[in-house]
């Protein structure tokens, strides 16, 4: 306590609020009161402090003293304002079980979606290769068309004509110009010949016009 | 049954929704809080509503008391905190008073002649001027002069509940005197 006060150089200085707020042992106080008797320091300090206290304690007294205590009602129903976060957090806790089959219902449903997203891709590639022999007797068709004025036993027997891969081609380069080769092979191509042509099967640069014309042929000679 | 339990026997039953146990709480110290607003505020319906504000503060946070710091300590710091934001409410309220009323609000601060006969208008205004010099304290100062005139406290219980070593206490306190015992000399007492 000592130090407290630059003012008062005396060494019993610090015992000054002990003494004013009377928190001294009797002995202590005693010997204090004697000290006081001879110190102008400290009876200089002690009257300075005294002087301000007691417009305090007046101010008290006159105030604060006659004043009721107030009658604190505290709102036990609504005093209580839990946020939704605490709510969330104090339902988990209180049921784990309930925090256990949340946490679980989440990892089946990210697994199930990281199955979708990640297995997709080789999906679409085993079904695009399932569907690319499909497009061949289209493409035959488009490619390999019979022509006109083939003799009637080539005409009516297309797939013969196609099983025979090289000779076909050799009559068609003959009577018409030279068409692109189907890049399919050829024993597959024969044997779905009799398959139903897939829109998606049609590549956009192919002339539909030379296709549509060639269909109306073989009906025509069918 | 609440009686012989210790304040942090009954923060803990509160934060396990016994309503009782913080009723007892309540009745062991809403004086010495109702102390402490009113001298940090220096008004009583202010104080009083400061006062219900701490209880209702107190009782919402039971939960997140551990039990680190005395409940004491804990209830002056609420207290002290409503205290501050009361000011600082009434405060911006002033300021707009002010910006509204531009200088009418200084009358309101005169006591008018009739109501001041005498002794009773000395005393009254001696009163104004002494409130005025405490509430003009800087807070860690005025915290401790009020915890020691109007709550009574000992040297000892302020140390405990404000968590500082004893000397720091008694030196705010004379420090805060010093200071007070210059302001008093500054603003004289005006007799009307």
């Amino acid at each position: 306590m000592k130090g407290f006060d630059a003012n008062n150089l005396c060494i019993h200085g610090g015992d000054m609020l002990a003494y004013l707020y009377d928190e001294m042992v009797s002995s202590d106080r005693e010997m204090f009161e004697v000290h006081l008797a001879d110190c102008g320091t400290c009876i200089d300090d002690f009257a300075e402090l005294s002087q301000s206290r007691y417009p305090v304690f007046e101010w008290k007294r006159s105030e604060f003293d006659p004043l009721p205590t107030p009658r604190i009602v505290i709102p036990f129903e609504a005093a209580v304002s839990v946020s939704w976060f605490q709510h969330i957090r104090t339902m988990l806790f209180v049921r784990p079980s309930l925090a256990f089959g949340g946490l679980s219902s989440a990892i089946v449903v990210a697994v199930i979606t990281g199955y979708f997203i990640i297995g997709s891709p080789s999906r679409y590639t085993e079904v695009a290769r399932d569907a690319e022999p499909k497009t061949s007797p289209s493409r035959t068709a488009v490619v390999n068309p019979l022509p006109a004025d083939v003799s009637a036993d080539q005409t009516s027997k297309p797939s013969k004509v196609l099983t025979e891969g090289p000779k076909a081609t050799k009559v068609s380069t003959a009577t018409k110009p030279p068409v692109r080769q189907p890049r399919a092979r050829p024993v597959q191509q024969a044997k779905r010949t009799d398959a139903i042509p897939v829109m998606s099967s049609i590549d956009e640069d192919e002339d539909d016009s030379l296709r549509l014309a060639d269909i109306f042929a073989e009906i025509g000679t069918s | 049954m609440y009686k012989d339990l210790a304040d942090e026997q009954l923060v803990e039953l509160t934060s396990g929704k016994d309503p009782e146990a913080f009723g007892e709480i309540v009745r062991r110290w809403e004086r010495k809080i109702f102390a402490l607003c009113f001298g940090m505020l220096t008004r009583e319906d202010e104080a009083r509503d400061a006062t219900q504000e701490t209880f209702i503060a107190a009782y919402r946070n039971a939960a997140r008391f551990r039990g680190e710091a005395k409940v004491s300590s804990w209830l002056h710091r609420i207290a002290v905190n409503q205290c501050l934001t009361v000011k600082r409410r009434a405060k911006s309220r002033a300021e707009d008073y002010l910006d509204d009323e531009s200088g009418e609000s200084e009358r309101i601060f005169v006591a008018p002649i009739s109501f001041s006969p005498g002794k009773e208008a000395e005393q009254s205004e001696r009163l104004r001027v002494v409130r005025q010099a405490v509430s003009s304290l800087p807070v860690d100062l005025r915290q401790i002069v009020v915890m020691k005139e109007f709550e009574e406290m000992t040297f000892q219980e302020i140390s405990d509940t404000l968590e500082l070593p004893l000397s720091t206490v008694k030196s705010r306190l004379y420090t805060a005197l010093k200071q007070l015992k210059m302001k008093l000399d500054r603003l004289p007492v005006e007799v009307v």
